[in-house]
């Protein structure tokens, strides 16, 4: 072969393979093959409740140890449910062709490994799918698409690790409906777009509908839906066949968490209220995930209660779903840790500190759980 | 050229070139005018950002906002040779509203952000609200100076508080000794039962602390230096130089005279 024919021969190739790559499908014919999870090994841990969990903030966490180590004190904790939040921009930071999973993988493992079942909640769109001097809560109906794709490779590669999915959050709210005035059909939209990929994905993922912002807004507000109201409206939009379960937010505020639920209080046993529109609409059967929620026991807060009310608040309310609501399948509580403080009352929503030095709440949850502290090395 | 033309020469290029590096230096140091103060002289105002829902730093008494801060502000107003307008509005919306240019400074028992550090400037601490350790005053039999004497004592803190999770922190890294009593209700009643003799330490934020010691003279000290250091600051905009040396200054003088009493040394 001469010099001249090599070149061409090389330059032919090189432009077959980008016409070739313009008639690819978005996504790959063959999927690609989801990484080997790491053998489970469940700690030797049975605690009273199924049903205890907490919401993990790993997002800017990039530590893997911290990582495992979190996951693992939960476990230790008695929890056997996290949420935690997979921003969508994280993933596919640059355009729809490339993803990178290093960090999400990192978190599915982990929680796999200290025994932890994950609720994936899946949103966060990145600059290139909306437009500019938009938020990353702001998502166009022409891009339901790619959120649609993007869905699809996720439950792909995390199908076998990942089992929930948590479609959007507090969509009833102006500021995670990208600065727009909240609209259920909207929502109800995407959600049969984000439904219908995930189980082309895997048929066996349980499809959350997001946790709505408790609120009590009136019809006029730009700010908000009342949750309550929202959720109706989902149920008249034709929502109901694309989700399996219901994610909700149940903060306390002031209130304790025998503090008797009405459609015009804000209180942990609001969840009632949700589960009553879900029976009047003929969608009872389906279970209920508190995603969100607990108290804040800061002093600077005027929505916080004192630190050893919550303390108490918190272990009641993980015994009140555990006695009093069976159709709830998980209590996950805000919040777990933060990678950092945040030095504002955020940081009296964690159980444990950066450094791992687990809170009284943590300690006394962890009493209802196994009636008794567990060994945990100092830090 | 002789010799001499040539020294000449070279010393005369030697000294213009001294002179040349001097203005240079000396127009680097000049720094241009704090356009902040320049605002707030000009209108005679010195607006101050606060959440006043902390007592006792602010507070609202009879439609007027009160508390240590509150006076702070006033004396360093007063200082600039302006007046004061309280600004009140939601923590969460304090630093928003200083780079937004809607208040001058945030004067409201705000610690140091680090990640906020290329957006704000902050002053030195006026305050120190970390956890502290609090014994009984005069008490001969405790001989407790430190935290490292704190072995096989009774610490009682309120239950769930950061002086809760700072005590469970020594227990478990430099005290193993130590019984923390987590069973109060509130940082009062954990220093009600150390006054009583039913502790022989106690743990709270050093703002309990000392409004404790104020009601109960005599019966308590704080030790020093504090458990954890949680610093109060004035935030003012980055670049606000001009402003800050003057609030420095009024810092500095509250110091030194210890008016008002708790701007002063670390307990």
């Amino acid at each position: 072969m001469t010099g001249n024919r090599a070149v061409t021969l090389l330059i032919l190739l090189v432009g077959v393979s980008v016409i070739a790559a313009g008639f690819l499908p978005r996504y790959p014919a063959t999927p690609p093959a989801a990484p080997t999870p790491t053998p489970t090994q469940l700690p030797a841990l049975n605690p009273v409740s199924t049903r205890i969990g907490l919401h993990t903030r790993l997002t800017d966490e990039p530590d893997p140890e911290k990582i495992r180590r979190e996951f693992q004190m939960l476990r230790e904790m008695g929890a056997s449910w996290a949420v935690e939040f997979f921003p969508w921009a994280y993933i596919q930071p640059t355009d729809r062709h490339r993803f990178d999973w290093t960090h999400a993988d990192l978190v599915a493992d982990a929680a796999r490994a200290a025994g932890i079942t994950l609720i994936a909640r899946v949103d966060g769109v990145p600059a290139w799918a909306r437009p500019p001097d938009t938020t990353w809560r702001y998502l166009d109906r022409e891009h339901y698409a790619d959120y649609g794709d993007f869905i699809y490779q996720f439950v792909l590669h995390f199908r076998g690790r990942i089992s929930h999915y948590i479609i959007w959050n507090e969509p009833n709210t102006s500021a995670e409906w990208g600065q727009r005035k909240p609209d259920p059909q909207a929502y109800a939209d995407l959600l049969r777009v984000a439904y219908t990929r995930a189980k082309q994905a895997d048929p066996s993922s349980v499809i959350l509908l997001a946790g709505m912002a408790p609120n009590l807004e009136g019809e006029n507000s730009t700010v908000a839906i009342n949750d309550l109201v929202y959720l109706d409206r989902l149920y008249d939009a034709g929502a109901a066949p694309y989700f399996d379960a219901v994610a909700v937010h149940a903060y306390g505020l002031t209130a304790p968490p025998d503090d008797p639920s009405a459609p015009d209080r804000l209180n942990f046993a609001r969840v009632e209220q949700v589960h009553e529109v879900m029976v009047r609409r003929g969608d009872g059967a389906k279970p209920i995930y508190i995603t969100e929620g607990g108290w804040n026991d800061s002093p600077r807060w005027s929505y916080a209660v004192r630190p050893y009310q919550r303390v108490e608040y918190t272990v009641r309310a993980y015994q009140k779903a555990e006695q009093e609501w069976p159709w709830v399948r998980a209590v996950c509580l805000w919040a777990s840790r933060l990678p950092r403080p945040a030095y504002t009352y955020f940081d009296n929503y964690t159980f444990l500190t950066p450094d791992f030095i687990p809170k009284a709440v943590y300690l006394e949850v962890q009493k209802y759980a196994f009636g008794r502290e567990q060994g945990m090395p100092a830090p | 050229m002789s010799t001499q033309i040539r020294t000449l020469l070279y010393d005369t290029a030697t000294i213009a070139l001294l002179v040349v590096v001097g203005l240079l230096v000396w127009a680097g140091q000049q720094r241009p005018p704090d356009r902040y103060l320049q605002a707030i002289q000009s209108r005679g105002t010195l607006r101050v950002g606060l959440d006043p829902t902390y007592p006792p730093f602010e507070y609202i008494s009879d439609g007027q906002v009160v508390g240590y801060d509150a006076e702070l502000a006033r004396t360093i107003a007063g200082d600039l040779g302006v007046r004061v307008q309280f600004v009140p509005m939601a923590l969460d919306t304090l630093y928003d509203a200083l780079i937004a240019g809607k208040v001058d400074v945030l004067i409201s028992a705000l610690p140091v952000v680090p990640e906020r550090q290329a957006e704000v400037r902050y002053s030195s601490p006026y305050y120190q609200a970390g956890q502290v350790l609090v014994v009984r005053g005069g008490d001969a039999g405790t001989a407790i100076t430190s935290v490292r004497d704190l072995d096989g004592r009774r610490v009682g803190v309120e239950l769930g508080s950061n002086a809760d999770t700072e005590a469970r922190r020594l227990a478990r890294t430099t005290v193993p000794g130590m019984k923390v009593v987590s069973a109060y209700h509130s940082p009062a009643e954990a220093l009600s039962a150390l006054a009583r003799g039913e502790l022989d330490a106690a743990i709270t934020d050093n703002v309990s602390a000392q409004s404790y010691l104020r009601d109960h003279a005599g019966e308590l000290i704080v030790l020093s230096p504090p458990l954890t250091d949680e610093p109060y600051v004035v935030v003012m905009p980055a670049g606000a130089d001009g402003l800050a040396v003057h609030i420095e200054a009024t810092l500095y003088r509250l110091r030194a005279t210890g008016e008002p009493a708790h701007i002063g040394p670390s307990p």
